[in-house]
């Protein structure tokens, strides 16, 4: 599997949403990281055909996504991000209606609602109506629909969406499983770096509709330098405010340890200059352990938005 | 609610190449609808069926003896018989299209439903005529049917072949008639419940549109051509020509068939608008 963007541009009037991608994303797991509007879920609609292209073209396992849509969205999952329900039917009637428009025979979409209900934790709930199920039973819903057909490719757009601490956890191991068992490439779209990290082996960091970085999690991670844990002994507020009169950023971290990232081409002899400067006794002071947040955070600039 | 301890299994089952979508949506619509108050309703527009029954029974057996059913037009058994039939279910023909046809689409928006259809093998024909079906049926299953049982009453208690021989287009005309109705009456309401996302607000609107223009045609019923404006009138004139029955208004059924194509035209026009998975707010 792989989809395919040259030139991919989606326009709302004269907004551009999706500026000129030309991305590829292979078989496996990726992450679409973006904040609010970055374009994430533009994208996604526009490979579907839910919004037209304003110009570029993608391809989705070699077939054209503004020529052969009903081919495409055959082999494909889609979980919206928005609360979407077929109102009056139950948990069972909703999948099994899914698996049916998908092409499935109604007896084999009958027996796989109920497999892949049970597999979401909704077996027990599945002859209620789904008009009655709470805000974590939806997106299992949600994602019980888009996976009934065994979709080749499966798109999640902020799959965790209104999901309590153990919900959100349960849903990302399932996408974890859907993707190892199932052999099923995901593009999952979010702003919340930790479901990315958790779940993708890739990632792709979007910024106003354009591709601000790209690579394996693992890659970026190790890429990425310039931070250091360190603990302090003495005047903190002496020692933060020299560092930052030097363009470093500081992240706390934890009660005595802090994170101080260095400014590009700046060495660690900051750092000691900082405690020689301000009289501190520097008791620790390691290479941080890079996330994805130091990554996007660098790319993109801090306060992009709250969740991250 | 834990997620139970299995892992996923891929299904090694064959997709249809192309699926029906569009009566997989309409069987699961119809089969949502076939509820109590709607069984009811079915049963209750039936009535005037068995009514008319006993009618075509008592005046194909003994039309002759009763001295009464050769004067009085109405009693009479021939194709404007049969047209009064349909249009006196005009009535629960509204029912059956407010409460069947009202949410079919402005609660598939208001749950944003649509982005379950268009996901999948689903285009706007698919889905329109997939609820256009929804409609249909229950329509005709009130005028469609028991229209072409009065027929068939009719033909079996004859006891010989000069009704069926004189008569013989009436099933047709039954078929057009209730086809254009439907057309223009289930085009118009799936038009209205697309364009809101309140089910009792395109109720409200559709009851009025057909039901204030008419009042009004019938005050003004002096000025010339002033049926126009109403769809009632439209479809009485354009299926009184269907039945080779006298027009009841004087405009030309033509003109009246071009408002019908007119309102159907507006309708599409209407769903290929808000018929749309994603809605871009400027």
């Amino acid at each position: 599997m792989s989809v395919i963007l040259k030139n991919f541009t989606i326009k709302y009037g004269d907004l551009t949403a999706v500026d000129h991608l030309s991305i590829t994303f292979p078989q496996g797991s990726t992450g679409l990281l973006g904040a609010n509007g970055a374009g994430k879920s533009s994208l996604i609609k526009g490979l579907l055909g839910l919004v037209p292209l304003s110009s570029g073209s993608a391809t989705i396992m070699g077939r054209d996504v503004t020529g052969e849509q009903k081919a495409i969205r055959q082999v494909v999952g889609y979980m919206p991000e928005d609360d979407c329900l077929i109102p009056g039917l139950t948990g069972i009637g909703m999948v099994q209606y899914a698996g049916e428009l998908s092409g499935m025979a109604k007896e084999d979409a009958i027996q796989r609602a109920h497999e892949v209900l049970f597999l979401v934790g909704l077996g027990e709930a599945r002859y209620r109506k789904v008009d009655s199920y709470s805000s974590g039973m939806k997106q299992r819903i949600k994602l019980a629909q888009a996976i009934v057909h065994d979709p080749k490719l499966l798109f999640l757009d902020e799959p965790t969406s209104g999901m309590d601490p153990r919900g959100r956890r349960e849903m990302l191991d399932l996408i974890q499983n859907i993707s190892s068992k199932g052999k099923i490439s995901i593009i999952l779209a979010s702003h919340i770096l930790a479901d990315v990290e958790s779940t993708c082996e890739r990632v792709i960091i979007i910024h106003n509709g354009k591709v601000a970085e790209e690579g394996k999690i693992d890659e970026l991670r190790g890429s990425y330098s310039g931070a250091y844990t360190v603990r302090i002994d003495g005047n903190r507020k002496k020692f933060i405010d020299f560092l930052k009169s030097r363009g470093c950023e500081i992240r706390p971290n934890g009660k005595h340890l802090m994170d101080v990232i260095l400014p590009e081409k700046s060495e660690t002899a900051v750092i000691l200059e900082a405690a020689k400067k301000s009289g501190v006794q520097l008791r620790r002071m390691v290479p941080s352990i890079q996330t994805l947040e130091d990554v996007f955070v660098k790319r993109i600039g801090v306060n992009q938005n709250a969740n991250l | 609610m834990p997620i139970y301890e299995e892992s996923y299994s891929p299904w090694y089952g064959q997709l249809k190449t192309r699926p029906q979508t569009w009566w997989i949506i309409a069987r699961t619509g119809i089969k949502l609808l076939w509820k109590k108050w709607m069984i009811v309703l079915v049963l209750v527009a039936y009535i005037p069926f068995f009514a008319r029954a006993v009618q075509i029974y008592v005046m194909t057996r003994f039309g002759d003896k009763i001295e009464i059913a050769k004067t009085v037009k109405s009693l009479q058994i021939n194709a404007g018989f049969f047209h009064e039939f349909l249009q006196g279910q005009a009535f629960f023909l509204l029912l059956i299209f407010i409460i069947a046809g009202a949410g079919l689409i402005a609660n598939d928006r208001k749950f944003k439903a649509l982005f379950i259809y268009f996901s999948r093998p689903v285009n706007f024909w698919d889905y329109i005529i997939g609820k256009f079906t929804i409609v249909g049926f229950y329509g005709a299953l009130i005028t469609l049917v028991p229209g072409l049982l009065l027929f068939m009453v009719r033909i079996l208690l004859a006891r010989d072949a000069v009704f069926f021989n004189k008569y013989f287009w009436i099933p047709f005309s039954i078929t057009g008639y209730v086809f254009l109705v439907l057309v223009t009456m289930g085009g118009l309401i799936l038009a209205l419940s697309a364009a809101s996302r309140s089910a009792t607000s395109a109720a409200i609107f559709f009851f009025s549109l057909i039901t204030f223009p008419n009042i009004l045609q019938k005050i003004l019923y002096k000025i010339h051509g002033i049926g126009l404006i109403s769809l009632n009138a439209n479809l009485k004139q354009v299926s009184s020509q269907m039945f080779g029955l006298e027009h009841p208004f004087h405009f030309s059924v033509w003109l009246g068939f071009v408002v019908l194509v007119g309102i159907v035209l507006l309708s599409i026009g209407i769903l290929r608008i808000k018929v749309r998975p994603t809605e871009v707010v400027q």
